[in-house]
């Protein structure tokens, strides 16, 4: 069973999925979230491409699964349980389904983001501030790339 | 007779006859039209020289067939995996390569091979011409021109020679 993000604040552009790793959520932009799917059969086979751990099959489509936690948490990333569907655009123009996986239910906001300050990882475009907590809005291809 | 041949290749579409082939856990397949022949271990001769072109370590062994040596590549080394147990040998098609695969299971007939995504950057995208989906499964279907290129052909059959006329070598040393 999986659920479409298709709300009405999805057409701000304010509106944002935040996701959690472990005690940590991030965010994406809500324009880019396809849907947050249940656990689903992964498949794998030999490769080289880094954070790549597999592919789902989604509606017809495969969709590469990336493991963004080994980049936004490291040694601290807990088992993942749904899946995170978003679209990734590549430098040839193409697009994509990607998997992110993540360890809970993920929640529509909107709020504005505030620009980058100070030393932030390459992948963190800006913040939201969501009461006490400051949460990284994540470039998904940026962070596909592994950089820190 | 054309108009029924057309109609024909028009149903078939992309269809195409794959043989499905596994190395350690995981299965491939490899286009039917590629494969000369299935043989197994039995003929297989161990390579020595290869010690001394370590980029081509993934060719353990020959085979003679036929009035041809045949290369073969090892389906784990060349796919970067953990060292398998082959028991078969694909004999490629048009040329002198052979892959050393872990089991063979069975012919089957593909409706389309999807593209890799472009997620996948790596070695893969020269491995494999795609994905199929047999019965839910995501299953490679690997290039056999990827095995070894013209380079790699050429520099093994000149070691290939040395390594059969070694006494040639050494009267060539001597008389120098």
């Amino acid at each position: 069973m999986s659920t479409p993000v298709t709300t009405p604040l999805r057409a701000s552009k304010d509106a944002y999925v935040l996701f959690p790793l472990g005690k940590k959520r991030f965010a994406l932009p809500a324009s880019t979230v396809t849907e947050l799917a249940r656990p689903d059969k992964m498949q794998n086979f030999p490769h080289t491409t880094p954070l790549l751990t597999g592919v789902l099959v989604r509606r017809g489509h495969i969709v590469p699964v990336c493991d963004v936690a080994q980049v936004l948490v490291r040694p601290d990333a807990p088992a993942r349980k749904f899946y995170l569907i978003a679209a990734r655009k590549f430098e040839s123009g193409a697009s994509e389904w990607t998997a992110l996986p993540v360890t809970g239910e993920c929640e529509l906001i909107n709020a504005p983001m505030l620009p980058r300050t100070g030393p932030l990882p390459y992948h963190v475009t800006g913040l939201l501030s969501i009461g006490n907590e400051i949460i990284e809005v994540v470039n998904l291809e940026k962070l596909a790339e592994g950089r820190s | 007779m054309r108009f029924f041949k057309k109609e024909q290749r028009k149903r078939r579409g992309n269809r195409e006859d794959v043989i499905l082939f596994a190395v350690g856990p995981h299965t491939f397949a490899i286009g039917a039209k590629a494969v000369e022949k299935i043989e197994n271990m039995e003929e297989l001769r161990p390579i020595q020289f290869v010690t001394a072109l370590p980029k081509l370590a993934k060719v353990k062994h020959s085979l003679d067939h036929t009035g041809k040596t045949y290369f073969v590549v090892d389906a784990s080394t060349h796919l970067l995996m953990p060292p398998s147990h082959p028991t078969r040998v694909l004999l490629l098609r048009g040329s002198s390569i052979a892959v050393a695969v872990d089991s063979i299971d069975r012919i089957v007939e593909i409706s389309a091979i999807h593209p890799l995504p472009h997620a996948f950057i790596g070695e893969e995208r020269g491995w494999y011409r795609g994905v199929a989906l047999i019965q839910d499964a995501v299953v490679p279907v690997v290039n056999s021109e990827s095995f070894l290129s013209a380079a790699d052909l050429k520099l093994l059959r000149a070691a290939f020679a040395k390594s059969l006329h070694p006494a040639k070598q050494m009267a060539g040393a001597v008389s120098a």
